[in-house]
């Protein structure tokens, strides 16, 4: 469970963060939330899917990390195996909150930054400061800078699956996988684009996908979908130091 | 050719009149140039009945079939979801008299008939329960499905309660907007026959006559061109089913998160029964009486007795309306170019919310069979009348099941129920067959039933049927695999009530996320 705190000066002067990493708090997490901003760098290394939220039922867009719930391929004794880091998992364990406020008779609601204090990064001996004589360390800036970013994206991407929504883009996967061990998985929840009826989107809407910048994100998902033979690798690798 | 079915005119705008424009709109391409013209005109100055809120799985199919969104459908119907129905006091009349009716079929129903192992093990566990996971859902008020559920699909099986009023409006706002139905608010004051006996046009107040090629009499109770204009008339069924009577009333939640139960609660009566229906914004209850065998004032008492149990005092200032029924079925339901669909065609109780769904089934078959042009419309229609009677004969079957099976002997009315005079001799025959063994699907042989096998043994065993002693043999085979049907169901129940919301919880997501298409 996260227990945030919002940041400030006073109550967090002392407070540190270790590096990523350096905890295995990541190593259950078989998916994570990913943004256009990273979507390159993301498609060489993991496979895009569209997933639902299961408190909504909204479609998010995710980078999947293993292939079962609870399972991250790409830690090993809680460091990250992968040349790049998503970037929702960098910005943790730092999260933007909204707080309103009561301004005259208007209640207005503005993002903050806060914390987990739960976590076991978030102690007050060792690793990174945030403030220091009263100011945001370097360090606090630069995860502001990517959450704002990250947020950003993600808003992107609402607009992103609503357009592919609107056109009957998004289709169920259903992938049988078989391991060389002989187990077998059915990888349920996942959806992608369905090329077939990609080619049969109106020409207005096909223009409208190139100028919004949305045909580069679709050829990255596909290109991404090569990591799904990557990972099966990794499974079966990992499987076999197991044994 | 100048005979070939090109526009058909539908006369009344209920729940039958727009299924009927919206079916036949989107299986006949009424919005597009070569499609066929639908034309559905309804009274401003006759009320729709305004009842009518429980309805079956294939509603799902129905309004998808038509391209409604099932988010939208139950934004603005106020609709909530149905798994089935729970029947309270039915059997003995005891405080822990009920039974549940659910939706999903029995565990293994197509590969092994449950009931003798269930009966042979002697378990104290019901029928229901045993063999399907349904009623422990409804008994939680939980959800059929997930908000990450597709729209229209499902983890247990369900249909709708909805508010007959908004699904009216609905259909007809998507039928006129999208399905290119052209819409007449008028009323009706004469019908024009041809000069073979068809109709030619229906006279309008303001609109002059409207010509057509199939007219579709959806006009209610008042049957205007079924019975006014063709004088087919309404075989009565009261000697058999004798609720003749409804006294409806609608009844707010406690609080905004009360829970909303989703199944339908009927409670037997002295001479009828009580429906309760939950909508996410107010329960839908109704007594349907046997005039014969209770007064008017009676049954209002009982009525504010049911309702007192669950809102107090505040049951004492409600007024009832009124609804006569007339159980009975037309004598035929398609005559020269007219139809009668819906409560011109006949109405029997609520009882198993039975009336939409054979409309439903009415207007997929008139869709589906549609005659290209005026030659081949006799032939059409007699397969039609057929099928419909057959489907009214087999639904009075089962309503007639429910108060046959009962044991009730406290009142007239049910010792009545029993008279053999008064149950239809096909129901006769199959119960004493159901004597020595579980009704199957080899019992109704068309293709499209209204009601499955699996229906009569949810209502005959929930209702402990005196099925003779001796239950026969079963043979290993059979044991082994309902022990693992047993164990399924019993597996299957612990996940999906931990699993579901609740059906509020569910409905609130519905309206503030809504579902995906896939
Ligand atoms: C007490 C009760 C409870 C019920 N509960 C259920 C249930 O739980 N589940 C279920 O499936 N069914 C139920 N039903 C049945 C269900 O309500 C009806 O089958 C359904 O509403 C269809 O009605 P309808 O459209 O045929 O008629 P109506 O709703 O009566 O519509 C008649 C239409 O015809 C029009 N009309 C009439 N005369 C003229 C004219 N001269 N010119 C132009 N238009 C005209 C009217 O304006 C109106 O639009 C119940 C019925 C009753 C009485």
């Amino acid at each position: 469970m996260l227990k945030l705190e919002k940041l400030d000066s006073a109550s967090h002067q002392h407070t540190k963060v270790l590096p990523l990493g350096s905890i295995a708090e990541t190593s259950m997490m078989h998916m994570v939330q990913t943004v256009p901003q990273e979507f390159t760098e993301i498609a060489q290394h993991f496979p895009i899917f569209f997933a639902k939220d299961p408190e909504t039922g909204q479609f998010n867009l995710m980078a999947l990390l293993g292939l079962n719930v609870d399972e991250n391929l790409f830690v090993t004794d809680g460091y990250w195996q992968s040349a790049y880091i998503p970037l929702k998992i960098q910005t943790t364990p730092f999260f933007l909150i909204e707080e309103t406020q009561q301004r005259n008779t208007e209640q207005v609601s503005k993002p903050a930054l806060a914390i987990d204090v739960d976590s076991a990064r978030v102690q007050q001996t060792q690793g990174e400061a945030l403030f220091v004589q009263g100011r945001a360390t370097q360090y606090l800036q630069t995860k502001a800078t990517q959450l704002a970013q990250f947020v950003e994206g993600l808003r992107f991407n609402q607009q992103f699956i609503e357009a592919l929504l609107a056109e009957n883009l998004l289709e169920a996967v259903d992938l049988d996988i078989r391991f060389e061990n002989g187990e077998q998985l059915n990888l349920q929840g996942l959806y992608t684009i369905n090329k077939e009826m990609l080619v049969q989107v109106p020409t207005a809407a096909q223009q409208e996908f190139e100028n919004l910048g949305y045909v580069k994100l679709i050829t990255d998902i596909f290109t991404s979908m090569q990591q799904v033979e990557a990972l099966i690798s990794r499974k079966n690798q990992r499987s076999k130091n197991l044994s | 050719m100048s005979n070939e079915l090109k526009h058909i005119v539908i006369v009344g705008g209920g729940s039958a009149g727009w299924i009927a424009a919206g079916t036949l709109a989107a299986n006949h391409h009424a919005n597009q140039p070569g499609g066929i013209k639908i034309t559905l005109i309804e009274s401003p100055d006759v009320k729709t009945i305004g009842v009518g809120e429980g309805t079956w799985p294939t509603m799902r199919n129905t309004l998808r079939n038509m391209g409604v969104s099932e988010t939208d459908f139950m934004r603005e119907c106020d609709a909530s979801f149905k798994q089935g129905a729970k029947f309270a006091k039915w059997v003995t009349n005891s405080d822990d008299d009920f039974y549940y009716h659910p939706l999903v079929l029995p565990q293994g129903y197509f590969d092994v008939d449950l009931f003798k192992p269930w009966k042979m093990a002697k378990s104290p566990v019901s029928f229901s329960n045993a063999v399907c996971y349904q009623e422990q859902l409804c008994e939680r008020d939980l959800a059929p499905k997930l908000i990450s559920t597709p729209e229209y699909a499902a983890v247990a099986n369900y249909a709708y309660h909805l508010d007959a009023g908004k699904f009216a409006d609905f259909l007809k706002n998507h039928c006129t907007k999208n399905l290119g139905v052209h819409h007449i608010l008028d009323h009706v004051s004469a019908v024009n026959s041809a000069e073979n006996g068809d109709i030619a046009s229906v006279s309008s107040r303001s609109h002059g006559d409207i010509a057509g090629d199939l007219f579709i009499d959806c006009t209610g109770f008042s049957a205007l061109l079924i019975g006014k204009h063709y004088n087919v008339p309404s075989v009565c069924k009261k000697d058999i089913l004798f609720i003749d009577t409804a006294l409806a009333v609608q009844v707010p939640y406690d609080s905004a998160d009360s829970p909303i139960a989703s199944h339908t609660i009927s409670t037997a009566q002295e001479s009828g029964w009580i429906w309760d229906i939950g909508l996410p914004t107010r329960r839908g209850i109704g007594h349907v009486y046997s005039s014969k065998h209770s007064s008017q004032e009676r049954a209002e008492q009982l009525l504010r007795d049911y309702l007192a149990e669950s809102i107090g005092d505040k049951a004492k200032d409600l007024n009832f309306r009124k609804i006569d029924i007339n159980p009975g079925v037309r004598e035929k339901f398609w005559v020269n170019n007219c139809v009668a669909v819906g409560m011109s065609a006949g109405f029997l109780e609520p009882l198993e919310a039975s009336a939409l769904v054979m409309i439903e089934l009415a207007c997929a078959s008139i869709s589906e069979q549609l005659p290209a042009n005026r030659e081949t419309m006799d032939i059409v229609a007699k397969s039609y009348n057929d099928k419909i009677q057959y489907n009214w004969d087999r639904v009075i079957d089962f309503l007639k099941l429910h108060y046959v099976a009962s044991k009730r002997d406290d009142s007239a009315f049910w010792r009545d129920n029993r008279d053999p005079q008064t149950i239809p001799e096909s129901l006769q025959e199959l119960m004493a067959l159901w004597q020595h063994r579980s009704p199957s699907e080899y019992d109704f042989p068309r293709k499209r039933e209204m009601f499955s096998a699996a229906s009569y043994q949810y209502v005959l065993y929930g209702m402990d049927y005196n099925h003779s002693t001796e239950t026969g043999f079963v043979s290993d085979d059979v044991q082994r695999k309902a022990a693992k049907m047993f164990a399924e169901n019993q597996q299957l129940t612990k996940r999906y009530v931990t699993a579901l919301p609740s059906n509020r919880e569910l409905i609130n997501k519905v309206c503030q996320f809504g579902f995906q298409k896939v």
